[in-house]
């Protein structure tokens, strides 16, 4: 069978920029293939010139047996595009129906079969009820599934999916996938993605990594970590953070870095006990040491970081002047709300929402989107008044003191909002200075908030043209410029990529730990979710669930059962089939998560409904629940709820 | 690629219903251009009305006072101060409130009872001077008949009744089309082409150009779409909206401005249809030539709406504009439109007169539709 | 504080010089845009005749031959009377003077010729004003036939009693058109500048969502808008510098018979009146094309009521009302009265006193609209 997409030596380059480097790739009919890399990498670019909008010279690219370079129009009644954005592809002034109408129409779809497939694919998305709803009323994850719909409803066979999931929820990304995969399996449909998360990345048939313009890994998602030049190993301190900071010192230990409460080091170590040892030697108990099967994620941090500039505590200790707080005052109570409440209308965004921050706390603050996290952090940085309730942030009341609050708390907001076309120092000076930090002093600070972005000696560059990750890190850096007790980061990290994402963490955890500032973050990347003390789910403005990740895990425990993780041969499938006997079966990576009380029979009754659907169960494993199941448990559960 | 009606009216529908519900287009595309309209058709007599006039009277005789009844005879003048000092009607000249003074010399009546001749300072407001000329023209004119009756009188007493009869050569006059010299005839077809030239290409270009800054234009260009459906289909609704707002220019015009309409009606509606295709279409091409919103704007508005306001004979006549700028009128589709509008309104014409100026719209209209067509490319950068 | 309001303003300082394209409408604003409008003609010259000749005479031809530039210009010679029309209809020429059969015999017998004028009236303005060209070149030619037949009876043109006229202008002797189109260009680019400048300002913050992290940080909302005014302002005193010392003054050759100063005085009243507009822009407007599209909408019925093209006087009543609320009126009136008629603002201090009003009316208008919407 010859490959839907061929491409042979691509090269694009922009006035002085190489954005794709001599790429060859081929894509066969049915298969999912997904390509990863950092920021900038060039995945868009190649996106676009295999879809044929963009020109390039250099190298030939075939596509459904045609040459899109020479004739692009021959393969656009096969192929569809999701571009990069959320609801970017939408009518934002059309409804959901009129929106797939109108790509239904300018693809010559049958009416009778439109309605059908559009009757499908709005039920698959569960968009179905709001069919009437325009387009720039819905949430970011409404709208990427409409989107979806759309490109779907011609049936396209081969898909194209730039970053279909950037900024989506975890639920609407299962939803997504979903979909996807149904496509893929009944109609044989082709897909080509660009994603930041590594999840994604396993679920493909194949995977590319994408690094300064040139394909430097390619293979099967679980070949792909045979690559890695080291081994993995996964390590339980008791103090996870300065044995992060001690193993990163250890000659032969390449990578370090927080993994869920654990830590993940790739090494060149022949044996265990050396690190185990070589940490034990500086004070920091090692609880328990195992190797550990390399995943995506790992290949993609050992390719892409290479050795680049850590994070250094020193560097904290001085912009802070001191070693941060005393444990006594990690009791104070940090942030505080009561029944706090925001009407839009009739709309209520944020329902009597409570919660305490004590000083120094990590606070996740997780939900689907449009669940209400913004809202409630606009509030609390007073950008604008509840409608009801109280609150109090390092003890000063919302209402009456919003002015005070101001000068203790840092914001990142979701959208990038430094100036793009101020450099990176005056940008730097210019919060400095509204802070009112003194001229002698800024000076003192810009150059450390330097050093935390990695930008030292580029003070003078324009942000506008920095990567994704290290704005973000100078987002932070300003947020922090005039050392605020409390700082409020929403979803600082989505879109970045996993290298980038780290190095982030790697800061947040230096305020919180070091130097006791609060933070309170949003996220989508449920390996961060774990990496916060406490978390507070919220669902359509109300709270679902509040609590330390093990204390929820094990609430999920107690609610439905205990995990089963299972291998099979189509994982997608497999939740569908399996849902009819077991519910809270969902899927996970490439693989199926089952819930049940009693594990031990449950499983001859999974194997034998497999097989009658000619499914394999390659094997059965239990595991440490990740907290993605636990995101969606709660979330599903309060939609079952309120129906 | 064949031309898919389907395809042609899904994007033509689609636009239509953004444009529909969109409060800021909506806005832009019926209620501005109408209130401009009312704006500049109440607003934009070129007759001279009221002019304020101060006047200095040394003389003060039944014969300056005769004079200065013919000027407040007319609309043209309005007498605003008749006594006092010339510093004090300087002073008023000076801050705008007079447009001019006109001085009468002391000897006045005196020295035309004996028969001399004598000099009527007239001193013009000059810091608008197609304003200043209009207003010693009006001012001329008005000293004209009175110079006649003086003459004629004299002629008459000296030569008795012969004198009179015989003013050698006799002005016969006679006005075509428009005997009362009304100005909203000739001003008011000129106000809807300029208009008409402002709104729809400045909402074509941006719709389109709002697509390519914002990406969204991707699905389209990756999708089956050919350019020629998508760039009519864009455009469809644009022309539709205009031709409607046309329409409603042409109501007030005909029964509250009341301007005639003597000559052919389909002939009119057909040629404002392709001037209104003509419209959009240029911020089409503009638009296609362009990647952002606000370079669209400007591009627009510096293309489209100063130069039709100051060469297209709106106001000033071709005929009056420079060699190169008479060149640039004739590459203004509103020049050709004023030329056409104006005939068939005013004069009467049917098609077969007025058909070099509707070959040339619509050439300009396929034109540039053809040009946007071959220019855009269903592909980034 | 003032390190803060210091900071925030070179923060303005420094976009608005890195954004090229709005420097480049600025920079042409006050240069190459103030130029062009000079080059533009309102006047009605050359104004298209047709000569029907039928007399053929030396007589005709005389009257025929007074009928030219810089008002008129023959372009056609009729030998047929069914040319009359066609030409009339097709709009080639507005004027047709007929000399019928016998006009030479007539006028030189002193027995009353007829001459006819057939006038286009749909070109209602040029024709009426052709209309008067013509009555006082025939009207001087009667008058010379006239002397010349009583000067046979010894009467000398002294001795008849002749209301002459003679006409000057004020302010600007020679009506170069340049100087006021000029001016009053600048006027308006000023007004369309201060406007996009304030409102695009504001807007690139609320489009880039800049404008949510200055809201948490401990500035009050009067600092805010002082750091985007005050740039502004300065801004478009250089462009005043730069228009009236570049272009107005040494190329233009516009006078400048008052005190510069006391213009530089009057555009910093100007500017912040201006500045209240912009900011009710800014809070209508969600992105850069609004903002532009905004300040179009906003500035053609400001130029249209400030009385630059059509006289206040010859509006009807509503529309003079409104003519108070256009700032431009105020500002052109200033800036020729400076400008052009030397006036001391002392003297205009009507103009300044309504001019700062209504500015401090838009300002606050502006001021709140921005409170609301910002916090």
């Amino acid at each position: 069978m010859t490959p839907i997409i061929q491409a042979h030596n691509v090269s694009k380059r922009y006035k002085d920029v190489e954005a794709v480097t001599g790429v060859s790739l081929s894509v066969d009919r049915g298969e999912i293939f997904g390509l990863i890399g950092p920021d900038g990498a060039g995945k868009s670019t190649l996106i676009h010139i295999l879809t044929g909008v963009l020109r390039t010279k250099e190298g030939q690219v075939t596509v459904l047996g045609k040459d899109v370079l020479k004739d692009p129009e021959s393969v656009k009644t096969s192929i569809g595009l999701l571009p990069q954005g959320l609801g970017l592809a939408l009518a934002a002034e059309l409804s959901i129906e009129e929106n797939v109408n109108f790509f239904a129409e300018i693809n010559h779809v049958d009416p009778r079969r439109r309605e059908e497939r559009k009757a499908l694919l709005l039920e698959k998305t569960q968009l179905a009820p709001f069919r009437g709803r325009q387009a720039k009323n819905l949430s970011g994850g409404m709208k990427q599934k409409l989107a979806l719909c759309c490109t779907l409803i011609h049936e396209p066979e081969l898909l194209f999916l730039d970053e279909p999931t950037t900024g989506v929820d975890p639920i609407s990304r299962r939803e997504l996938w979903t979909l996807i995969n149904g496509m893929v399996r009944e109609k044989g449909l082709t897909v080509f993605l660009t994603t930041s998360y590594m999840d994604e990345a396993a679920r493909c048939h194949r995977v590319a990594l994408l690094h300064q313009g040139k394909i430097i890994e390619e293979g099967k998602p679980d070949a792909l970590p045979f690559k890695l030049e080291g081994k993995l190993a996964e390590i339980e301190a008791e103090d996870q953070h300065a044995a992060l900071t001690i193993l990163k010192k250890m000659p032969g230990v390449k990578i370090v870095y927080p993994m869920g409460e654990r830590l993940s080091a790739l090494h060149q170590i022949e044996d265990l006990n050396e690190i185990k040892g070589y940490a034990e030697r500086s004070g920091i108990r090692i609880k328990q040491i195992e190797a550990r099967a390399p995943s995506i994620e790992d290949v993609f941090l050992s390719k892409v970081a290479g050795q680049s500039e850590e994070v250094k505590e020193e560097v904290f200790e001085e912009f802070f002047q001191g070693k941060g707080i005393s444990t006594e005052k990690r009791s104070e109570i940090m942030i505080e709300t009561e029944s706090l409440e925001k009407k839009f209308g009739d709309f209520t965004a944020v329902d009597k929402v409570s919660f305490q921050v004590k000083r120094g706390e990590i606070f996740g603050f997780l939900g689907p989107n449009g669940a209400g996290k913004t809202t409630t952090i606009k509030m609390l940085c007073g950008l604008f008044p509840p409608t009801a309730g109280r609150g109090t942030i390092a003890g000063l009341d919302l209402f009456k003191h919003s002015f005070e609050i101001k000068k203790s708390i840092g914001y990142m907001s979701q959208k990038f909002s430094l100036y793009r076309d101020l450099t990176v120092a005056e940008n730097i000076q210019l919060y400095g200075g509204i802070y009112g930090v003194p001229p002698q002093e800024l000076k003192r600070r810009l150059e450390l908030i330097l050093k935390i972005a990695d930008l030292e000696g580029k003070g003078g560059f324009i942000t506008g043209d920095l990567p994704m990750g290290i704005k973000q890190r100078l987002a932070l850096g300003c947020a922090i410029i005039h050392k605020p007790e409390c700082i409020f980061l929403d979803e600082p990290t989505s879109g970045v990529d996993p290298v980038a994402r780290r190095k982030f963490w790697d800061i947040i955890f230096l305020l919180s730990r070091k130097m006791g500032v609060t933070v309170l973050v949003t996220t989508h990347y449920m390996d961060e979710a774990e990496q916060c003390d406490r978390l507070l789910l919220i669902h359509r403005g109300s709270v679902v669930a509040l609590g330390r990740s093990e204390e929820l895990k094990n609430q999920v425990n107690e609610e439905i059962g205990t995990l089963l993780e299972l291998g099979t041969s189509d994982p997608f499938l497999a939740v569908e089939i399996l849902k009819k006997h077991f519910p809270h079966c969902l899927i996970y990576g490439i693989n199926v998560h089952l819930y049940t009380a009693s594990p031990d029979e449950a499983i001859p009754s999974i194997r034998k409904t497999l097989e009658q659907n000619q499914i394999a169960l390659k094997d059965v494993r239990k595991r440490t629940m990740p907290f993605e199941d636990v995101f969606v448990y709660f979330c599903e559960k309060t939609q079952q709820d309120k129906k | 690629m064949t031309f898919s009606v389907r395809r042609f009216k899904a994007v033509a529908q689609k636009e239509f219903l953004e444009l529909r519900r969109n409060p800021l287009f909506f806005l832009m595309t019926v209620l501005a251009p109408l209130i401009l309209f009312f704006l500049f058709a109440y607003g934009f007599p070129l007759d001279a009305k009221n002019i304020p006039m101060g006047v200095l009277d040394l003389d003060k005789s039944a014969l300056s006072r005769t004079l200065l009844d013919k000027f407040e005879a007319g609309k043209a003048f309005r007498i605003k101060q008749t006594a006092g000092d010339y510093a004090s009607l300087e002073k008023e000249l000076s801050l705008g409130r007079i447009r001019a003074i006109l001085a009468i010399p002391a000897d006045f009546s005196r020295n035309l009872k004996r028969g001399l001749p004598v000099t009527l300072q007239i001193l013009v407001d000059g810091s608008y001077p197609n304003r200043a000329n209009l207003v010693s023209g009006y001012a001329e004119a008005t000293i004209f008949s009175f110079r006649t009756e003086i003459l004629r009188d004299f002629f008459i007493k000296a030569f008795g009744s012969a004198g009179a009869a015989d003013l050698p050569i006799d002005l016969s006059v006679s006005v075509w089309y428009n005997p009362s010299f009304r100005s909203e005839d000739f001003i008011i077809p000129g106000i809807i082409a300029i208009i008409m030239m402002f709104f729809p290409p400045l909402v074509s270009a941006i719709s389109l150009a709002k697509e390519k800054e914002t990406g969204s234009i991707l699905n389209m260009y990756c999708s089956s779409v050919t350019k020629t459906e998508y760039l009519l289909g864009k455009m469809t609704p644009y022309v539709l909206i205009s031709y409607v707002n046309f329409l409603i220019f042409l109501l007030c015009a005909l029964f509250i401005f009341e301007v005639p309409l003597r000559g052919d009606l389909p002939a009119l509606l057909i040629v404002s249809a392709f001037y209104t295709a003509t419209a959009v279409a240029m911020g089409l091409s503009i638009a296609v030539c362009v990647n952002t919103q606000i370079a669209a704007i400007l591009i627009t508005a510096m293309v489209t709406l100063t130069p039709s306001f100051l060469y297209s004979g709106f106001m000033v006549p071709v005929s009056s504009i420079g060699e190169e700028g008479r060149l640039l009128a004739y590459g203004l589709p509103a020049t050709h439109y004023i030329d056409v509008a104006r005939k068939i309104m005013v004069k009467g014409v049917g098609f077969a007169e007025v058909k070099l100026s509707v070959l040339a719209l619509v050439g300009f209209c396929v034109g540039l539709y053809a040009i946007s067509i071959a220019w855009f490319k269903k592909r980034l950068g | 504080m003032f390190f803060r309001l210091f900071l925030l303003m070179r923060k303005e300082f420094l976009q608005f010089f890195r954004n090229v394209p709005l420097l480049i409408i600025v920079l042409y604003g006050a240069t190459l845009d103030v130029y062009t409008a000079g080059e533009v003609s309102m006047d009605v010259h050359n104004y298209p005749i047709a000569v029907y000749d039928i007399d053929q005479s030396a007589q005709s031809r005389e009257v025929a031959g007074k009928l030219r530039e810089p008002f008129f210009q023959v372009t056609h010679f009729i030998t047929e009377e069914k040319q009359i029309e066609n030409l009339i209809e097709d709009g080639k020429v507005s004027v047709v003077v007929v000399f019928p059969k016998g006009f030479g015999e007539k006028t030189a017998s002193y027995q009353t010729a007829q001459m006819q004028v057939i006038l286009d009236g749909s070109n209602s303005n040029a024709s009426e004003l052709a209309l008067r060209y013509l009555s006082s070149i025939v009207y001087e030619h009667n008058l010379d036939l006239l002397v010349t037949k009583w000067k046979i009876s010894n009467v000398t043109a002294k001795f008849i009693p002749y209301v002459d006229d003679q006409t000057l202008y004020r302010y600007n002797p020679n009506l170069i058109d340049r100087w006021a189109f000029c001016l009053q260009e600048f006027f308006t680019i000023m007004t369309l500048i201060g406007m996009l400048l304030t409102a695009t300002a504001m807007v690139n913050e609320k489009q880039f969502g800049t404008i949510e992290q200055l809201m948490v940080t401990p500035l009050r909302t009067f600092e805010i808008m002082a750091a985007k005014i005050v740039p502004m302002v300065v801004v478009l005193f250089i462009a005043t510098f730069i228009a009236v010392f570049v272009i107005l003054k040494p190329i233009v050759g516009v006078p400048l018979a008052g005190n510069v100063w006391a213009f530089f005085l009057v555009t910093l009243i100007y500017s912040f009146a201006i500045s209240g507009f912009g900011l009710v822009i800014s809070t209508l407007s969600n992105n850069l094309s609004e903002t532009v599209l905004f300040s179009l909408l906003m500035v053609v019925p400001i130029m249209f009521l400030s009385g630059a093209w059509v006289p206040p006087e010859a509006m009807p009543g509503w529309m003079r009302f409104l003519v108070m609320f256009s700032p431009l009126k105020y500002y052109l009136d200033l800036g020729n009265g400076i400008f052009l008629k030397g006036n001391s603002i002392f003297l205009m201090w009507k103009d300044l006193l309504f001019l700062t009003s209504l500015g401090i009316g838009a300002f606050l208008l502006g001021a709140s609209r921005f409170r609301k919407v910002f916090q």
